[in-house]
C-alpha cells in the first residue's frame, strides 16, 4: 500500500508535467506564458550557478530568520499574557482573530511608506505577519491547560515553577508548536510578498523582475525551489511535531471527549 | 492521625443568589478509619471532601487535623483520588505516580523505587512506560490511587472513585484496592452514592442530606476489614443496605428532583 | 470552550487599545516629528475616506473585488468538494492524493501571481483563477479528510439498515463530513480574500487593492490609508457572510475553532 501510493504520487505529478509539455508542444496553450517543464529544468539547474540567484536566497533567507525572530518573540510574549488572563482574551481576541483572518497585504503600504523600499520593510512586515498568528496559537493553546489537571498540581502541592514545568507547558505544547509553524510560515510569506510587491532584491523581487521580462522558465523555476523548500520544511514539522507530542494521539479518544466537554 | 471536622459550613454566591452547601458539619475521624459519606447528588459531599483536602477553605468552621487547622492542599496529611482520574496524559505511568514526590523535591531514584512498589502492589507493575491513553479506566483509577498513596499521606480523600467504571471492574477494583488501603492501616474518605459501595467498603457510613448539606445518620459497620466479595451476598448487608436505603430515601424525602447543584462540585 | 462571564472591564480595555493606536498615530504626526508625506494625519484620512465614499467609482471598485473574491470562492468550493470527494472513494488514491493536496496547501501560492497574469492578463479572469487556485488546496484537503474519517460505526448502520450506495453518500457520509468541510471551506474563503486582493495590488486595472496601490505608489498616503479601512470593511462583510453561511443556527453567537 506504501509503495503503491508513493508510485501513485510520482505518476501524478510525471502525469501533470507530461501534460504541460504535450500541451506546449502542440501549441495548445502558448509556452510563452507557461514555458514547458524542459526548459524550467534547464533553467534551474543554470540557476544553481547564478550568483544574482544565490545571493538573492541568502538574502531572503536571512530576512526570514530575523522576521521570524522579532514576530515570535513578540508573538510568544503577547499570546502568554493574553492566555493568563481570560479579561485581557475577551476584550482583544475578537479583534486579534479579525486580524488574522484579514489579507495583511493590504498593510503594507504602510510598511513601504514608513519603512521605505527594501529589506527593513520585508523584515517588518514579516514579522508582523508572524506576530498575528503566533499570538493567537499561544494564547489558544494555553487554553488546552485543563482545570482538572491544575487541580492536580495545586492537590499535589506543585509551586509555581513546578505547575508551569509539569502542567501548563505540556498542556500546551500541541499549541506552542502550531504557534512556531505559523511563525516560520507567515515570516516567509510575508517576507516573500514584501519583496515581490515592492523591491528589486530578494528572491521576490527577482520572480517579479524575470516575470517582467518574460523570462518564464526562470520565474516558474525559482518559484518551484522556493515551493519546493516550504513543503519540505512543512513535512519535517510535520514529522517533529508529531514524534513530541506522541502522548496525544495515544489518549486521542480522551483527548477529543475532554475538550468537547471543557 | 485524628482528624475533626468541626462546625463547617459552605456557601456558594450564584449569579447573586446564595446556595446553602453544607450546614453546621461535625464529625471526627479516628487513625485507620474508613468513613464514607454517603447521600443523594448535590449534598454538599464533595464539596466536603474539597474542604478536607484544602482545596477550599470553609465558609465558616475549621478542620483539624492531628494539631493544625487545614489551610492549604498538602498530599502527605491529605491526598486526593480524583473522580475523573486526572492522571497527567503527557507523563508515563511511572511518572504520574510519582509527580507529588517530584513537586515534594523528592530525587528520582527513590521516586521512581517508591512508585515502582506501588504499582506493583496495584498490580500494574508492566504498565510502568505506558502512557495513560493507553489504560482502560480501571487501570487509571489504580494509577491514580498509586499516585495518592505515593505520598505516604494520612488521610485518603477518595471522591466517587469508581463512578465512571462498569460494575465488574467496580467490584474486583474494590476488592483489590480493599485489600492494600486495610494493609497499609490507611484512614480513608470515601464519597459516593452507591450503597453497596459505602457497605463493602466503610467501617462507618455517613449519611447526608441535600440543601442544606447535613449530616443526618451515622451506620457502623462491624464486619471486620478486608471484606471478600462474598460479604456481598450476606443477611447482613442486605439489612443494612435496607437500613440505608431507608435512611437515604428520607435524605432525599422532601425534594426528589435532580438538584442542580451537583454540576457545581469543585 | 466553556462560558465565561464577560469581564466588565472588556470595553474599557477595548477603548484603551483604540485609544493607544490613535494617540501613537497622533505622536507619530506630531511631536514624532514623522512627516506627513509619510503618515498622514487622521483628520486628513477621514476626509480623504469621506471623499472616496462620496464617489460612485469606489463603489464600482468594491462590487468587482467583491465579484472577483466570491467567483474564486465558489469556483473553488466546486472544485475542491468534488475532488475531495472522488478522492476519498478508494484507499489508494486517498493516499495519493493526500500528500498531493498538502503539497498544494504548503505551497505558497501567493508567489505564483505572476504566471497567472502571464497567462490570464491583468483583467479580473486571472484574479478569479488565481483565488480559485488558492482556495482549491485547503477545501479539497478537508474535505478528502471529511469524507475519509467517516465512522466506521455509522457506515455499519448503514449497511446493517441496508442503505444503497448513495443513499450512503447522501445521507450518512455527507451529514458527518460537514463539519470538517465546513472548517476547509472557512480557511478557503481567507484564501481567496488573501489572493485575489494582493493580486489586485500587484498587477490589475481594476478593483479597491488596484486603488490601493495607485494611492501607494503616488504617494498619495491620505488616499492609501482610506483604501485600506475600505478594504478591512469589505473583508468584515465578506466574514461575517461566511459565518452566516457555515455557522449552524443552533451554534451562532459562539466563537468557532480559530485554526488557520
Amino acid at each position: 500500500m506504501k509503495t503503491q501510493a508513493r508510485i501513485g504520487r510520482v505518476a501524478v505529478v510525471v502525469a501533470g508535467l507530461l501534460v504541460w509539455e504535450l500541451l506546449t508542444r502542440f501549441d495548445l496553450i502558448d509556452s510563452d506564458f507557461v514555458s514547458t517543464p524542459i526548459a524550467v529544468g534547464v533553467a534551474f539547474t543554470e540557476m544553481l550557478r547564478n550568483s544574482e540567484v544565490l545571493s538573492a536566497l541568502a538574502s531572503t533567507g536571512g530576512n526570514i530568520l530575523l522576521a521570524f525572530i522579532i514576530g515570535t518573540v513578540i508573538g510568544v510574549i503577547a499570546g502568554t499574557v493574553m492566555g493568563l488572563s481570560k479579561t485581557l482574551w475577551q476584550a482583544y481576541s475578537a479583534p486579534l482573530l479579525f486580524l488574522m483572518s484579514t489579507p495583511k497585504s493590504i498593510f503594507l503600504p504602510i510598511f513601504i511608506l514608513l519603512c521605505g523600499i527594501g529589506s527593513t520593510s520585508a523584515v517588518v512586515f514579516g514579522a508582523f505577519e508572524a506576530a498575528v498568528f503566533v499570538t493567537i496559537n499561544v494564547a489558544a493553546g494555553m487554553a488546552l491547560v485543563e482545570d482538572r489537571h491544575m487541580k492536580v498540581a495545586r492537590a499535589f502541592k506543585a509551586s509555581w515553577a513546578q505547575t508551569i514545568l509539569a502542567v501548563v507547558l505540556p498542556s500546551a505544547l500541541p499549541g506552542i508548536f502550531t504557534a512556531l509553524w505559523f511563525g516560520i510560515r507567515h515570516a516567509f510569506i510575508g517576507v516573500l510578498i514584501a519583496e515581490l510587491w515592492a523591491s528589486s532584491d530578494g528572491v521576490g523581487g527577482l520572480i517579479r523582475v524575470y516575470a517582467e521580462q518574460l523570462h518564464t522558465d526562470k520565474t516558474l523555476a525559482l518559484m518551484l525551489a522556493v515551493t519546493f523548500l516550504a513543503i519540505i520544511a512543512g513535512t519535517i514539522w510535520n514529522h517533529l511535531e508529531t514524534r513530541l507530542t506522541r502522548w496525544r494521539q495515544s489518549s486521542a479518544a480522551g483527548a477529543a471527549t475532554t475538550t468537547a466537554t471543557s | 492521625m485524628r482528624m475533626s471536622i468541626n462546625d463547617v459550613s459552605v456557601t456558594f454566591t450564584r449569579a447573586g443568589s446564595t446556595v446553602e452547601a453544607l450546614k453546621d458539619i461535625n464529625l471526627s475521624l479516628h487513625e485507620g478509619e474508613f468513613v464514607a459519606l454517603l447521600g443523594p447528588s448535590g449534598c454538599g459531599k464533595s464539596t466536603l471532601l474539597t474542604c478536607l483536602g484544602g482545596l477550599m477553605t470553609p465558609t465558616k468552621g475549621e478542620i483539624v487535623v492531628g494539631d493544625s487547622v487545614v489551610e492549604n492542599p498538602d498530599p502527605r496529611r491529605a491526598a486526593f483520588v480524583f473522580q475523573d482520574y486526572s492522571l497527567l496524559p503527557w507523563k508515563n505511568i511511572l511518572d504520574n505516580v510519582g509527580v507529588g514526590l517530584r513537586f515534594a523535591g523528592v530525587g528520582k531514584q527513590e521516586r521512581r523505587q517508591r512508585s515502582q512498589e506501588l504499582l506493583e502492589m496495584m498490580g500494574l507493575s508492566q504498565w510502568g512506560e505506558s502512557h495513560p491513553g493507553q489504560l482502560s479506566g480501571g487501570m487509571q483509577q489504580r494509577v491514580a490511587v498509586a499516585r495518592a498513596l505515593a505520598m505516604d499521606p494520612s488521610i485518603l480523600l477518595m471522591d466517587e472513585p469508581f463512578g465512571a467504571l462498569d460494575e465488574q471492574t467496580r467490584r474486583s477494583l474494590g476488592e483489590s484496592i480493599s485489600t492494600v488501603l486495610t494493609q497499609n492501616k490507611q484512614t480513608v474518605v470515601l464519597v459516593t452514592h452507591s450503597l453497596d459501595e459505602a457497605i463493602y467498603w466503610a467501617d462507618r457510613v455517613i449519611v447526608m442530606s441535600a440543601r442544606p448539606g447535613r449530616v443526618m445518620a451515622e451506620v457502623q459497620i462491624r464486619q471486620p476489614r478486608p471484606r471478600p466479595l462474598e460479604f456481598i451476598a450476606q443477611e447482613d448487608f442486605a439489612q443494612l443496605r435496607s437500613q440505608l436505603f431507608l435512611m437515604l430515601n428520607e435524605a432525599m424525602g422532601h425534594d426528589q428532583q435532580a438538584n442542580p447543584l451537583e454540576p457545581q462540585r469543585a | 470552550m466553556k462560558e465565561h462571564k464577560t469581564s466588565p472591564l472588556v470595553w474599557p480595555l477595548r477603548a484603551l487599545g483604540l485609544g493607544a493606536l490613535i494617540g501613537v498615530w497622533a505622536f507619530g504626526n506630531g511631536p514624532g516629528g514623522i512627516s506627513p508625506l509619510v503618515l498622514p494625519t487622521i483628520p486628513r484620512v477621514l476626509e480623504a475616506l469621506g471623499e472616496a465614499l462620496s464617489q460612485f467609482s469606489t463603489y464600482e471598485a468594491a462590487a468587482i473585488t467583491f465579484g472577483e473574491i466570491l467567483a474564486a470562492f465558489i469556483i473553488a468550493s466546486v472544485f475542491g468538494l468534488a475532488a475531495g470527494f472522488w478522492a476519498a472513494r478508494t484507499p489508494l488514491r486517498l493516499q495519493v492524493f493526500q500528500s498531493i493536496f498538502v503539497w498544494g496547501y504548503l505551497a505558497p501560492l501567493i508567489l505564483f501571481y505572476p504566471i497567472f497574469i502571464l497567462s490570464f492578463g491583468t483583467g479580473v479572469g486571472s484574479k478569479i483563477g488565481y483565488g480559485a487556485v488558492s482556495a482549491f488546496f485547503p477545501i479539497a484537503y478537508n474535505s478528502l479528510r471529511a469524507f475519509a474519517t467517516v465512522q466506521p460505526t455509522m457506515l455499519k448502520v448503514a449497511k446493517a439498515f441496508g442503505a444503497s450506495s448513495f443513499q450512503t453518500d447522501f445521507l450518512i457520509k455527507l451529514p458527518s463530513a460537514l463539519p470538517l468541510i465546513s472548517s476547509g471551506v472557512r480557511i478557503g474563503a481567507g484564501a481567496s480574500m488573501i489572493t485575489v486582493i494582493f493580486a489586485e495590488m500587484l498587477a490589475s486595472t481594476a478593483g479597491l487593492g488596484y486603488q490601493l496601490a495607485l494611492n501607494s505608489q503616488t504617494f498619495a498616503a491620505p488616499q492609501a490609508f482610506a483604501m485600506i479601512i475600505l478594504l478591512m470593511a469589505l473583508v468584515g462583510v465578506l466574514q461575517g457572510l461566511v459565518n452566516l453561511l457555515l455557522t449552524p443556527r443552533r451554534d451562532r453567537g459562539k466563537i468557532i475553532n480559530v485554526a488557520h
